[in-house]
């Protein structure tokens, strides 16, 4: 869609022409976890902050269309690591030289009655060391570690709560908004208190605003700049979540890109698209089906997916 | 759940009052910003205040982003943001936007 206004940058994308939208979520790989754990300690400690790391990635010029997301998230965490003197270029080179020399391992040969179907054992199980920006993540890692500044566990939980914890509590949140209206009343006020009274803890991440579907308005959430998301009440954006289309598309043909999803809202029903992009963090509360009268907060929990929290799909049973 | 403290930061100098009409600056400096290009120009209504917040714009440079700029949540409708937006004239863009971003109409 047409404005007349230059953009910010390579990820300044609202608006922008784009393709459809794979609505699959395919998941983090191990190296994606541990990169993004990194990064979330890293700013958790206020090592570097979000705002940086930003700026860093926004400025990767080109190269922020030519590599794919943790790559960018990790080299952004580099430059800014370096630029506030914390791991300077040449450390990092020095130690990223000695994560790669710890892989270089031959591969042992196997004993003549010891078959492995005929494969070989070596370090990983994909025969390669690990890559690139992998290798930085792990050299970042253990710099910080031997400076005292992190320790090697708090990457290790943090990978475990986006993996177990963090996933499953917004429908937490929404089944009890379902069955406690008082509740319900006081998470539209004001979400934080009532959510931690659940006993989720926030971890003083951001503000959470609540956003309530009725039978006239229907809400989703994209955040066009980057990808802002209540990663501790909903765990890792999807991957649509974080893709060019969805982030270009969402804001000026929402109903086209629901669709994509399969759902349909019908134009008595008024969208209320919410671009994420500053200090806010956005659950839907959707609407409770109906034929769920009596049913248990467990049993309600199970049909509160993540895509509904997000407004691109509506529960059903 | 009265002892509920609100978690709303608190913005006493806010220059916007929820419901005031409100124009998006048209402005673009170098660095690191975060109104999208698409909302500059364009006019809305102020959904409600978020509270005060160190200035991205500074933070993105190491700086402490002090003092704290008043965030709002401006709502737009989407006919006058797009001029070929295709659903119905009711449907709704809202973002948070600070401030000094923000000119009174």
């Amino acid at each position: 869609m047409e404005h007349e206004n230059p953009r910010m940058g390579p990820h300044d994308v609202g608006g922008e022409v784009s393709g459809p939208i794979d609505v699959v979520d395919h998941g983090m790989s191990h190296w994606e976890k541990h990169a993004n754990a990194l990064r979330m300690t890293v700013s958790g400690l206020k090592l570097a902050t979000v705002d940086e790391m930003r700026r860093a990635a926004e400025n990767l010029g080109e190269r922020y269309n030519q590599i794919g997301y943790f790559e960018k998230q990790t080299e952004a965490l580099a430059i800014v690591l370096a630029e506030r003197g914390i791991i300077p270029k040449k450390m990092l080179q020095s130690e990223l030289n000695k994560v790669r020399e710890r892989f270089q391992v031959p591969i042992i040969p196997l004993p003549d009655d010891h078959d492995h179907d005929g494969k070989p054992i070596q370090e990983d199980e994909t025969g390669e060391g690990p890559n690139q920006h992998h290798s930085m993540n792990l050299a970042m890692q253990e710099i910080l570690e031997s400076k005292g500044l992190i320790k090697a566990n708090q990457i290790r939980e943090k990978i475990e709560k986006f993996d177990g914890d963090y996933p499953n509590r917004g429908a937490k949140v929404v089944a009890r908004a379902w069955v406690d209206a008082k509740f319900k009343k006081q998470l539209f006020l004001d979400a934080n208190p009532v959510i931690e009274e659940l006993g989720i803890d926030l971890e003083h991440a951001a503000r959470i605003i609540a956003l309530e579907n009725t039978t006239d308005v229907h809400n989703v959430v994209v955040c066009t700049l980057c990808s802002c998301y209540p990663r501790q009440l909903m765990g890792q954006p999807p991957t649509w979540y974080k893709s060019r289309s969805y982030r270009s598309r969402m804001v000026y043909e929402p109903r086209s890109v629901l669709k994509e999803f399969g759902t349909h809202i019908p134009d008595n029903v008024t969208i209320r698209t919410h671009d994420s992009n500053a200090d806010m963090r956005y659950i839907v509360i959707p609407m409770r089906p109906e034929n769920t009268t009596g049913w248990t907060e467990e049993k309600l929990e199970k049909i509160i997916s993540r895509d509904t929290l997000v407004g691109v799909t509506i529960p059903s049973i | 759940m009265s002892n509920v403290t609100s978690t709303y930061t608190e913005a006493p100098d806010h220059l916007f009052n929820i419901g005031d009409e409100v124009k998006v600056i048209r402005s673009n400096p170098p660095g690191h910003r975060r109104t999208p290009a698409y909302i500059k120009g364009n006019v809305g209504i102020i959904e409600r205040i978020c509270g005060s917040y160190p200035n991205p714009e500074e933070l993105a440079y190491g700086f402490d982003g002090l003092p704290k700029r008043v965030l709002y949540r401006v709502s737009f409708k989407q006919v006058d943001i797009w001029l070929n937006y295709t659903g119905p004239g009711n449907d709704l863009l809202e973002m948070e936007i600070f401030e000094h971003w923000l000119s009174p109409l």
